[in-house]
């Protein structure tokens, strides 16, 4: 086990009451393995990435990486955000090098590497260009390249590609997936996209609304390299989907609950509704 | 006082790097420098104009037909420009000490929270005294020569200097100090890379107000503390009822002052060249 969380849950002291964001999390990550954790808004999926990553530290439980608590900042971790957090005074290759950069190595090592990231995620000639001169997709790019540059063992995704609309979306998944394929690197991703956790995970985990507990976990069976775009069609994936959409749908509609107004959500087959 | 002026400050920058700034003067340029002589002439013609309609006196008020002239033969004859070049060593000596120590002042107190709550008092308490009132004082401890004038620059400037500083260095944004986390840098690393080019612009508007500050430190000091200087000039040319060559000092104080700030905004285009490539920005939005 690269990744293991025992026991985990957290709560955020507040000045009106504790807020309990997770409860009672167990989780295993396989070395190599991509794991997609799915699950409505607030139910505490960016919380527990930020535990597994080092970010934060559980109220209860623990987390082990490779037998040891992560910290934030080790040099094999990588970590993609929804919002690119490009540095808007440097270049392109500015950017993509600042791993490397921050690690200690040579000027014409790193500016190589990072150059032969950017022409992969397909930034070639770009090079010498600010951030604001790229679109969001571009943006993203250049933030993909940035993680990747320095082959982190693990790498964190909290909806990396959330930000985006629904073409260029599937183009940096199909990106992210034909880079990952050559890496071989643990992946943990958040998002709210079951679509996207289907397509791209060997397993998904599904999350309850807050406070979040695992829900349901499922291992999708579709052989690699897989093509998040050619999946559109694919058998297994609406099988899975179908699947993890019904209970998804659940826990999104209760967590809506006292947000939309009575009668606007379809309530059938919705076990928990009888606790309102 | 300092607080007040820097917000206006990052305001004014703001807007002036929304403008384009381009080297080679397009269309929009000469529109813009069109515009510019269109109003001088609009000012010196319209004083000019009242002046020989009898509106204004050029006892009191000059005329463009006469500070000119005398704006130019103070140049030619050269009693103007070592008068100049005295105010602009006081100024520009004061402008990078009042640089160099609120930079430093403004990073200290915003990477240090705990210096920064014991001084803030004492920071908020000395900005407060009106330093152009205490420029006599400046002379009694440091003389009736530059030193006066460099010191009363100073303490205008290092407070402009050091609270855009400050304000810079905890305005950098959340997802920039993240990211400076996730890659695992330390704390000079962070700051270095990070949180200083995030300041810099804020920075810059500090210190093109120090500029404008350091200037009017300098010429007051001038004519407070004696002859020397271009204050110093004026000072003498007020007692003498001399009006003209008064508005020749004017001119010049203003000509100077505008090339100044011109090579400060050169300087900072080109630290800020990626500001510039957000406003000419091809592919976004």
């Amino acid at each position: 086990m690269v990744l293991s969380v025992v026991g985990v849950s957290h709560v955020f002291p507040g000045a009106v009451g504790d807020l309990s964001v997770l409860g009672d999390i167990d989780l295993e990550v396989r070395s190599g393995e991509f794991v997609a954790i799915v699950g409505p808004s607030g139910c505490g999926k960016t919380t527990l990435l930020n535990l597994m990553s080092g970010l934060d530290h559980p109220s209860v439980g623990s987390v082990e990486l490779r037998g040891a608590p992560p910290v934030a900042g080790m040099p094999d971790l990588g970590y993609l955000f929804a919002r690119d957090a490009l540095l808007p005074w440097r270049t392109v290759l500015g950017n993509a090098e600042l791993a490397l950069e921050l690690r200690g190595v040579g000027r014409a090592e790193r500016r190589d590497a990072a150059a032969r990231l950017l022409g992969q995620v397909g930034l070639a000639g770009f090079e010498d260009r600010y951030p604001a001169q790229l679109s969001q997709g571009m943006r993203q790019r250049v933030a993909i390249a940035r993680t990747l540059v320095a082959h982190p063992s693990v790498l964190f995704l909290d909806e990396p590609f959330s930000a985006l609309d629904a073409h260029t979306k599937l183009l940096l998944q199909e990106t992210f997936s034909e880079l990952w394929g050559g890496l071989g690197s643990t992946v943990v991703l958040i998002t709210h996209d079951l679509g996207e956790a289907v397509a791209m995970a060997d397993r998904v985990v599904l999350m309850t609304r807050r406070p979040g507990r695992i829900k349901r976990v499922v291992t999708v069976d579709i052989p690699r390299p897989r093509s998040p775009m050619a999946l559109q069609d694919d058998a297994e994936y609406h099988r899975v989907f179908d699947q993890l959409w019904e209970e998804l749908r659940q826990e999104v509609v209760e967590s809506a609950e006292g947000i939309l107004p009575a009668g606007s959500v379809e309530r059938e087959g919705s076990p928990l509704w009888a606790q309102h | 006082m300092g607080a007040a002026l820097s917000a206006p400050a990052a305001t004014r920058a703001a807007s002036r790097s929304r403008r384009p700034r381009s080297r080679s003067l397009g269309r929009r340029g000469l529109q813009v420098r069109a515009i510019q002589l269109g109003l001088l002439l609009v000012l010196f013609g319209g004083w000019q104009l009242s002046t020989e309609l009898g509106w204004l006196s050029p006892a009191f008020t000059s005329a463009p037909s006469r500070f000119i002239p005398s704006f130019w033969h103070g140049l030619t004859n050269g009693t103007l420009l070592p008068l100049t070049a005295t105010t602009l060593f006081e100024t520009f000596v004061g402008f990078a000490i009042a640089a160099v120590l609120g930079v430093a002042a403004g990073i200290v107190l915003a990477e240090f929270p705990l210096i920064d709550d014991a001084t803030r008092p004492f920071m908020t308490g000395f900005n407060t005294l009106p330093r152009i009132a205490l420029a006599p004082l400046f002379v009694l401890w440091f003389g009736l020569g530059s030193l006066s004038r460099i010191v009363l620059v100073v303490s205008l400037g290092f407070f402009i200097v050091a609270i855009n500083t400050y304000a810079g260095v905890r305005s950098v944004d959340r997802d920039t100090l993240l990211l400076a986390r996730v890659l695992g840098a330390g704390r000079w690393r962070r700051f270095r890379t990070f949180v200083l080019p995030a300041a810099v612009p804020a920075i810059f508007a500090g210190l093109q107000l120090d500029l404008t500050y350091a200037f009017i430190g300098a010429v007051v000091g001038e004519m407070l503390s004696g002859s020397q200087g271009l204050g110093g000039y004026l000072a003498v040319q007020m007692g003498s009822f001399d009006i003209d060559a008064f508005f020749g000092g004017l001119l010049l104080l203003v000509i100077v002052a505008l090339i100044v700030s011109w090579l400060v905004r050169l300087a900072e285009s080109w630290l800020l060249r990626w500001r510039v490539a957000e406003l000419h920005g091809t592919a976004r939005r």
